[in-house]
């Protein structure tokens, strides 16, 4: 720990600093307290001035409606079924490619590696008119759970940003490990996974994360291919049900609420696993 | 033999190159399939007449001639412009501002740490919704509070001329990520540097501003790109606080993605929408090497 902190060890200094420190956590922590403070009110306390801020009574029925009538639990069932889709896809394809990249040696690989990240630099909006046309030619466009195969599909074929952080996992196992097993004549697909994969754990972990934060986020490839309603991922759903809705703050706020609590829930349990990913994406 | 000896080696090579391959292929199918394709698509697209029901009509340079005669399409451009050039300072600035504070050996420091970091896991369409109630000009939380200082808030996302400041304010709160990469090159910076400097008398701001900074800008090299290309295309939030995708208030969010959305998939004009979205592509290109190539004036890569 390297840090310039000690002249900041004076108590007044210490004291501006915590002050600082509240002010700014407010900023962040604010807006989600006051989502679920919102989603707990009736309508009689939403539009009140100065703001409540303690909800009196507490009113659980918005949950209800945004179940019922906003087809939550629907769209909430319908997001984890997309995101087991591609977060399978992501880890199976990600290390069998990141293996490519990292343990084995073969000319021009380093070159091709320099391929896979450039093609992190392009927008997603630049393959985005194609990539619908040849969807939509093939009937994968609308209806049905065949409607999520173009948003399920290009997780499995290994994205750039996913191989870029296994890769860099797997070049910091010891080379030495699959040198062994190499001369006891196991394969190289047998060394990915008898004895790559179970030291990777933490990797695996990582990247789970991030995919599952990435599809509950998702918001322009569903709004492009999801049609049907029954179908909605939470993303469209919700912007669907706060344009519907647009004055039943309490309502769209418990809305939001279904929607956030599971990842962030997630997040707070898996949060140690959650920096270290980032430190895998960063630099070097 | 030598002969014999080469041959073997030369099979040898190609057999690992194979095997390399075999375990890329994925890859390289998905790049064919879902990043070349659609590429070369677009650009063939960018100079057709094209609305998804019949063949594309060949137009040569017409959509291109036409963008540069929209109104709207520089409007986009330059919302987006003036945007990035509002986000991307800012951004790197308070980042690394927080990193600082919360790389101090205070009490709660880690507590502190996750509340920043937070917000970067909620999805970007409930912090937009949340954050449209927020910044309510009535009924929000925040001009709530600021009449209690008794100060009049401004109407926020319902003013043109406030808009752009009120996603800002979105915006920077989903900074946490950011702030996690200068905590991480904070935290290899080598004591003694510190310790030597406070020998020499240095007080904590000129340690920040000779130390740190220099010391931290390959990060900042990192996040100028990223925060540079991602600004590009910012799509969820001005989408929904623009109230579905039209870029109210009057034309004030209307950003670039937003508008090649709006071409594409509401008027269905796949050919323009392709142009827009080349141009795109060169303007990532040309800024992406303008930052590589400025880079080695002020990234310190170290001895």
């Amino acid at each position: 720990m390297a840090t310039n902190s000690r002249d900041l060890f004076s108590s007044k200094r210490r004291w501006i600093l915590y002050l600082i420190l509240i002010g700014v956590c407010f900023y962040f922590i604010a807006p989600l307290l006051w989502m679920l403070i919102t989603s707990l009110k009736d309508n009689s306390q939403v539009f009140h001035d100065p703001p409540i801020l303690i909800p009196n009574p507490i009113r659980l029925e918005n949950f209800v409606v945004a179940m019922v009538k906003g087809n939550f639990g629907r769209y909430l069932l319908n997001t984890i079924f997309l995101s087991s889709a591609v977060i399978v896809g992501t880890l199976i394809t990600c290390s069998i490619v990141a293996y490519g990249f990292s343990r084995l040696e073969w000319k021009g690989r380093d070159l091709v590696f320099m391929l896979v990240i450039s093609t992190m630099l392009i927008p997603e909006h630049v393959t985005l008119v194609p990539l619908f046309v040849v969807f939509k030619k093939l009937g994968l466009v609308g209806g049905g759970f065949k409607g999520y195969l173009p948003l399920i599909l290009p997780a499995w074929f290994a994205r750039p940003f996913y191989i870029f952080m296994i890769r860099q996992f797997f070049m910091g196992i010891p080379k030495e490990l699959s040198d062994a097993a190499r001369i006891d004549g196991c394969s190289e697909f047998g060394i990915l996974w008898r004895i790559i994969m179970p030291l990777s754990k933490p990797a695996m972990i990582a990247v789970a994360l991030f995919s599952l934060i990435g599809t509950w986020n998702d918001f322009l490839a569903p709004l492009v291919y999801i049609q049907d309603e029954k179908y909605f991922t939470l993303s469209i759903g919700l912007a669907a049900f706060q344009g519907k809705y647009i004055t039943q703050w309490n309502q769209v706020m418990a809305a939001s609420t279904l929607m956030v609590l599971p990842i962030l829930l997630v997040f707070l349990v898996a949060q140690k696993q959650f920096v270290q990913g980032i430190s895998l994406t960063g630099l070097k | 033999m030598n002969l014999a000896m080469e041959k073997t080696s030369r099979n040898y090579e190609r057999r690992k190159i194979l095997t390399g391959l075999a375990f890329i292929s994925p890859w390289i199918v998905g790049f064919f399939l879902f990043t070349l394709y659609p590429l070369l698509a677009s650009l063939y697209y960018s100079f057709t007449d094209f609305s998804l029901f019949g063949s594309p009509q060949w137009l040569g340079l017409e959509n291109y001639i036409r963008l540069f005669n929209d109104p709207k399409f520089f409007k986009s451009l330059s919302n987006t412009l003036i945007f990035a050039v509002m986000v991307v300072p800012a951004s790197i600035v308070i980042a690394l501002g927080l990193a600082i504070l919360l790389n101090n050996t205070l009490r709660g420091n880690t507590i502190f740490r996750t509340l920043v970091f937070m917000p970067t896991v909620v999805p970007a369409v409930a912090s937009a919704v949340i954050w449209i109630w927020i910044l309510n000009p009535q009924w929000g939380l925040l001009n709530g509070f600021l009449r209690l200082l008794n100060i009049q808030g401004p109407p926020w996302l319902s003013n043109p001329d406030w808009a752009k400041p009120a996603l800002l304010i979105i915006t920077l709160w989903m900074i946490g990520s950011d702030m996690i990469l200068y905590l991480a090159g904070l935290q290899e910076i080598p004591n003694d540097y510190y310790e030597s400097a406070a020998l020499d008398g240095a007080n904590s701001w000129q340690k920040t501003i000779h130390i740190t900074v220099p010391l931290l800008t390959p990060v900042m090299f990192f996040h100028l790109i990223n925060a540079f290309i991602w600004s590009f295309q910012y799509f969820s939030i001005p989408f929904i606080v623009g109230v579905e995708g039209r870029g109210k208030p009057a034309d004030s969010l209307l950003f670039y993605s937003i508008y090649l959305y709006q071409n594409g998939f509401r008027y269905l004009k796949m050919g323009y929408a392709s142009a827009m979205a080349w141009l795109l592509f060169l303007i990532v290109m040309a800024c992406t090497i303008l930052i590589f190539r400025s880079s080695k004036k002020w990234v310190n890569y170290g001895n």
